[in-house]
């Protein structure tokens, strides 16, 4: 891959990857490690990749990343989302903007989004944080777009049960 | 729940919830979701939970890739010398043209502006010839007159200093010598010594 090609990828799909990373461990270290990995690969084989499908290759690439980085965990570093602001504990720098955007109803979102399991918290951070459609989901996942749609229903209704009790007070008419 | 007759359809429709709020349900099916929920007070709040997680979702930011990670990213990617070389060797299988079209172009213009003279035949007019003639005799008669002043001094000295008398002086005297020994061996007087010596 070329230098320019690198760059201008790195420009348009850096960002997604890295928060894809930031969303599926809920730990800003281990995503900064995570994207520098991808990033990295990218480099390397990115020769072999149509450069239409680098999006959805570094989606799976990334995916699959941070599975393997949970599963190094051993439980030796545990994510404690704070049930107040939302913020991972282990994170040495929150950010100010996650700071403001934090609230008691986020922070039980993400607690909850560590609940599911894959591939549902991959799709529900994908479709609805990240904004991709079904078709670009579908390619990352090689999943099937019907399946894709199933298993995002899912996941959101699962989100919704974990949130039932803590959310008592939203208004009915 | 409690104001739901009939539970079975409250399951349903909580099943539907999600693809209701995605648009995904066709008409009719919709539209009894829609109306199961404006007489389920427990299916509203199913909903209205169901728009709030998807609304707080979709609110969540995007993170930048912070600067740190890059730089460490750009130090990993940095191009080797193999790379460069391989990345020079590309352009050229790539683009031969320009690069043959470069190279002739360098090459020509180190032949036409070389550092190295190139051995000529030199072209001299009859004008420049004439005047080396005439330079080349004067320099000639130049050099035969110092050579007539070099033989007058010679011959003033030898003739000044006696050089001339000694030498002629030692001529005969050497040749006296010579004449002597000539007739000392012609005498027979002379021979017992050679034939003592022969003997």
């Amino acid at each position: 891959m070329r230098r320019q090609e690198f760059d201008a990828a790195v420009a348009a799909h850096g960002r997604k990857v890295y928060t894809l990373a930031v969303y599926l461990l809920a730990n800003r270290e281990e995503a900064e490690d995570v994207a520098q990995e991808v990033l990295v690969r990218l480099w390397r084989r990115g020769r072999d990749v149509v450069p239409e499908k680098i999006g959805p290759w570094l989606v799976r690439v990334t995916r699959n990343a941070c599975i393997d980085a949970r599963r190094r965990r051993k439980g030796g570093s545990q994510v404690v989302i704070d049930d107040a602001t939302g913020i991972n504990l282990h994170e040495p720098a929150p950010g100010p903007e996650r700071l403001a955007h934090s609230s008691q109803l986020g922070g039980k979102i993400l607690r909850a989004l560590e609940t599911l399991a894959e591939p549902g918290r991959s799709v529900v951070i994908l479709r609805e944080i990240q904004g991709l459609s079904y078709q670009e989901i579908g390619e990352a996942l090689e999943m099937p777009m019907s399946s894709v749609r199933v298993t995002l229903h899912r996941g959101r209704r699962r989100l919704r049960k974990e949130l039932k009790e803590v959310h008592d007070h939203v208004a009915v008419c | 729940m409690s104001q739901c007759a009939d539970f079975k359809c409250c399951t349903d429709v909580l099943e539907r919830l999600e693809a209701l709020l995605d648009g995904d349900l066709d008409g009719d099916e919709a539209a009894a979701v829609t109306v199961h929920i404006d007489h389920c007070k427990s299916c509203r709040t199913e909903l209205k939970l169901a728009e709030v997680v998807v609304a707080e979702l979709r609110s969540m930011p995007d993170f930048d890739v912070p600067e740190r990670v890059m730089q460490r990213v750009r130090f990993k990617t940095r191009p080797t010398l193999l790379e460069r070389f391989r990345v020079f060797l590309e352009n050229f299988r790539i683009r031969p043209v320009p690069a043959f079209a470069a190279f002739a172009a360098v090459a020509l213009m180190i032949f036409v502006v070389s550092p190295w003279p190139r051995p000529t035949e030199p072209q001299y007019s009859d004008q420049e010839v004439a005047r080396a003639v005439a330079e080349t005799r004067l320099a000639l008669a130049y050099v035969g007159r110092v050579a007539q002043r070099a033989e007058l001094r010679v011959k003033q000295r030898v003739l000044d200093e006696g050089v001339a008398a000694q030498t002629v002086r030692g001529v005969r005297h050497s040749l006296q010598v010579i004449g002597e020994a000539g007739a000392a061996n012609a005498d027979p007087e002379a021979t017992p010594r050679t034939q003592v010596k022969g003997s």
